[in-house]
């Protein structure tokens, strides 16, 4: 098969060079940034030079690794990343990998949780739309759905606070309290994941629904019916399976991108998530929680969108053919 | 050589060309769409290609009008050098015209037919003013028996017979000196394709153009008169003047085409392979047809052949 | 105009409300009441000299929400524009110089990989953004996206048979493209104008309310970040006329763009086959 070997050669080629790019990027962008992370260490910036001598500014520096030139400390950088080394958060004073993975797992459970709300409403209704195409009951379904794709999501977020918070009193006003269990977090989760679903749950009904209605469009369909199959038969024996596939791998994609979409939601609720990590970490100049948040984001588009590659691969075979 | 007529020099010859196509721009099998072909094209005379689908006939065409570049051989405009398309200067390509196969996409469908004609003039720069312009289209129109009242309208608001004349017309409006035509009459009815095979043949009586003319349809290529050619696999398999190949023809591939003969098909041959290219089908083969592949033998009168039987 | 009778009823709400936006944008200074920098007592409630009373600092509400709709649609327009122009270029020359065409398409993965809201972040510290950075900031990830949409378009016209016709009678490679490739690209490019424009609009409404904009700048999303800071609006009803007014408008402004830009691809899209999404 010297077919898919070179595709795949050439597709691993590209997404390597991205990563390599991305890193580079991400290092140079952020250890650029004017301030240090010194000015933060001891509290606000105006405080540091009281606290700080010459002395231990120096040796603080080079504890961290800053005072060297910034090829080395790139070199550094990949090196240590390759041996899956996050480094040591300046301004928590803890390795990053334990700081980062508690905020990344509550935006996960966040985003999952929102993901499927989203797909379990969406995905009923973009096939009963497609299905009454052209219908009163589709034009009012697509109009509303796009109606509240417009709506920005921190606007989403803000009403959800002011109806279900300030009025109900349902849910907590202000984040969290210490919550070491599972369920805690789900509870506290659910707010936001609502919210979040419905923001997303626009664009997933609008694409699902285009796919549906193309693929129903086609022939076999109509052979389908004309042989007098039941409705329900014809949606879940030909219908999806024709189109799951090319769903399945945008909806990959539509996952991948939640991590940054999410950010809105999260801030309004002040939710301890990556959101909040990252702001934290960009106004202390913290480099490597900063890096390791920003790689993230990259690596999980680009993975995302491999998996999309893949997927369609796997699928399509007229992909295989061509180069790019 | 051949010649057509030994007397002229030739418009157009084509130099032992061949065209290796690889598909798949990583894998590349190669495949053979012409094969040493040898064509000298006089002003004035036209030269019909047939042969099946895939026989070569459109690569070979466009070859000629330096679009393609040949793997191997060379083409020669008028002495001018056409092998690479991308070093053809443009005063050259005013003097061809391209007649594609399908009409209803060789104009722009965004455009009117009027300023789809119009287009190789004003590319060309040839006409001064909008006046002269409107004489020139409306004459052209009137040459290739196109109602001027149509001019106004877009490609789609036409039926087939009339976007090829208005094709034919914007051919012609710049004089060329060489046209190919891929065939042009394929996706017309019967009684629209009479009418424009008339036409085709009119002009080049009239203005005196080197025609190629390329069809699958034998009896449609030997209409044009001249000489024939019939191509296989990329080859040329018989060349002739057309009553010749077509009351005697010699190649058990023409008579085939002709309906002469039954054509069986054997066994499986391999593409590339180094005997005759009609080897598979061929009811009258014989040993030496899977080794070596003939080549084009004179057998008199201009009659030449590539079979080893002649 | 031709091009009105190519809307369906969404896309004309569409174009009349953004153009109603528009509208409020260009004649800021003459409509509104007060002058922006003008302070007055803080959380006023509507009156009948603040029609939409003011805000945690002393603004008045009515007075900012025209000021931000003309940002918010120079943003969306001058980003629209230079994106769409940088990437329909970007696309034709991608999709017509063959040897071109791999780099391109690498350059432009590589920018739509960049997660446009935290590079953002990062950029505001170096410098803190006014309109015109905003404006860059994003036009700089705009781009790509059009020309990844437009571009298989591109390459689909370019290798009809008429171009190759008229490439054989001596028509030279960007006298096609501008007069063949980029007619025939044109509904796409306006239905990513107006996609673009919407993207723009969001984004800068997104940055504002991580208040990352310059203070001076008068944007809807700033004011939501402004208003969010206090909570006292939340125990009282204040956060209606402070929070609802520009979040009203921003959504009717974005409402308005989606609905124009589904209107134009369930248009085009039937005869070229290219999704936009």
């Amino acid at each position: 098969m010297g077919v898919s070997r070179r595709f795949f050669v050439s597709k691993a080629a590209f997404y390597i060079s991205l990563f390599i790019l991305s890193i580079t990027t991400v290092f140079l962008l952020v250890r650029m940034m004017p301030g240090s992370p010194l000015d933060y260490l001891g509290g606000e910036a105006e405080d540091v030079p009281y606290i700080l001598t010459e002395e231990v500014r120096e040796k603080l520096l080079s504890y961290y690794g800053l005072d060297k030139p910034l090829w080395e400390q790139y070199i550094v950088f990949v090196n240590n990343l390759l041996h899956l080394n996050f480094g040591y958060s300046i301004y928590f004073s803890e390795p990053v990998t334990r700081i980062l993975l508690p905020h990344l797992m509550r935006t996960l459970i966040l985003i999952t949780l929102g993901f499927l709300f989203s797909i379990s409403i969406s995905f009923p209704l973009s096939i009963i739309s497609a299905w009454r195409r052209g219908s009163t009951l589709d034009t009012i379904i697509t109009l509303l759905s796009m109606s509240i794709y417009s709506i920005p999501s921190f606007a989403l977020a803000i009403l959800f606070l002011i109806v279900f918070s300030v009025e109900l009193k349902l849910f907590p006003l202000i984040g969290f309290s210490a919550e070491e269990n599972i369920l805690d977090i789900l509870w506290y989760a659910l707010g936001p994941a609502m919210v979040f679903a419905v923001a997303e749950s626009g664009r997933a009904y609008y694409f699902m629904r285009n796919s549906f209605i193309s693929e129903l469009d086609k022939d076999y369909i109509l052979f389908a019916k004309s042989k007098g199959l039941k409705n329900k038969t014809i949606i879940l024996r030909h219908l999806l399976r024709g189109s799951l596939s090319p769903i399945i791998s945008k909806l990959a994609l539509l996952f991948g991108y939640s991590l940054l979409s999410c950010m809105f939601v999260e801030n309004v609720f002040n939710y301890p998530g990556i959101t909040w990590l990252l702001l934290i970490s960009y106004e202390y100049y913290d480099y490597p929680v900063l890096e390791s948040i920003l790689l993230i984001f990259m690596f999980t588009v680009i993975v995302m969108n491999a998996i999309a590659d893949i997927i369609s691969f796997i699928i399509d075979p007229r992909v295989r053919g061509g180069w790019m | 050589m051949m010649r057509f007529n030994s007397l002229k020099t030739p418009l157009v010859q084509g130099i032992n060309l061949t065209k290796i196509f690889r598909y798949g721009l990583i894998w590349g099998e190669p495949v053979e769409a012409v094969k040493n072909v040898n064509i000298n094209l006089l002003r004035g005379a036209s030269l019909s290609l047939t042969g099946e689908s895939g026989s070569g006939k459109t690569t070979l065409g466009k070859i000629l009008l330096g679009i393609i570049r040949p793997t191997s051989g060379k083409v020669l405009f008028n002495g001018i050098d056409l092998t690479n398309p991308k070093r053809v200067p443009k005063y050259i390509r005013r003097m061809m015209s391209y007649i594609p196969q399908h009409p209803e996409e060789a104009f722009d469908p965004r455009w009117r037919l009027y300023d789809n004609i119009a287009e190789p003039l004003r590319i060309h720069k040839l006409i001064g003013s909008k006046e002269e312009e409107k004489e020139i289209i409306f004459k052209l129109a009137e040459d290739v028996s196109l109602d001027t009242s149509l001019l106004n309208r877009r490609p789609f608001e036409v039926s087939g017979g009339e976007i090829q004349r208005a094709v034919i017309a914007s051919a012609l409006a710049t004089n060329p000196l060489f046209m190919v035509c891929d065939e042009p009459t394929s996706m017309l009815d019967i009684s629209t394709q009479a009418d424009i095979l008339r036409l085709l043949k009119n002009i080049r009586d009239k203005l005196n153009i080197s025609l190629l003319f390329i069809s699958h349809d034998i009896e449609i290529a030997s209409f044009m008169g001249f000489k024939i050619a019939v191509m296989l696999k990329g080859r040329i398999v018989e060349m002739a003047d057309v009553d010749k190949l077509i009351n005697e023809p010699l190649h058990p591939y023409t008579q085939g085409l002709l309906g002469i003969v039954k054509v069986e098909y054997v066994s499986s041959y391999a593409k590339n392979c180094r005997g005759c290219p009609y080897y598979d089908r061929c009811p009258v083969k014989m040993l030496p047809c899977r080794e070596k592949e003939p080549k084009l033998k004179n057998v008199g009168g201009d009659h030449y052949v590539a079979c080893f039987r002649y | 105009m031709k091009a009105l009778s190519f809307l369906g009823i969404k896309g004309k709400i569409g174009l009349i409300i953004i153009l109603f936006v528009v509208f409020i944008g260009i004649t800021a200074p003459v409509i509104s009441p007060y002058d922006p920098t003008s302070l007055f007592e803080p959380f006023e409630p509507p009156s009948s000299t603040h029609l939409l009373g003011t805000d945690d600092v002393g603004h008045d509400v009515l007075t900012i929400l025209i000021y931000g709709a003309r940002v918010s649609i120079l943003v969306g327009f001058a980003t629209a524009t230079i994106s769409t122009f940088i990437g329909l270029l970007t696309a034709l020359i991608a999709g017509c110089y063959e040897g071109l065409d791999p780099i391109i398409s690498r350059i432009l993965d590589f920018f739509l990989v960049i997660p446009r809201i935290p590079f953002i972040v990062i950029i505001s510290a170096f410098l803190t953004p006014n309109i015109f950075i905003v404006i860059l900031v994003l036009s700089f990830f705009g781009w790509a996206k059009t020309a990844r949409v437009i571009k298989p378009l591109v390459k689909q016209v370019y290798s009809r048979e008429y171009v190759k016709r008229l490439k054989c009678i001596g028509a030279g490679n960007w006298y096609i493209i501008l007069r063949h490739i980029l007619p025939a690209t044109f509904p796409l490019a306006v239905a990513q104008f107006v996609l673009e424009g919407g993207h723009a609009i969001l984004a800068e409404a997104s940055i504002g309310f991580f208040g990352l904009e310059d203070p001076s700048t008068l944007s809807w999303g700033m004011e939501i970040n402004h208003a969010l800071q206090k909570s006292i609006i939340f125990l009282t009803n204040i956060w209606t006329w402070v929070l609802g007014p520009p979040i009203l408008m921003l959504t009717i402004t974005l409402l308005s763009t989606t609905f124009i830009s589904i209107d134009l691809e369930t248009r085009i899209n039937p005869r070229l086959k290219v999704r936009s999404w």
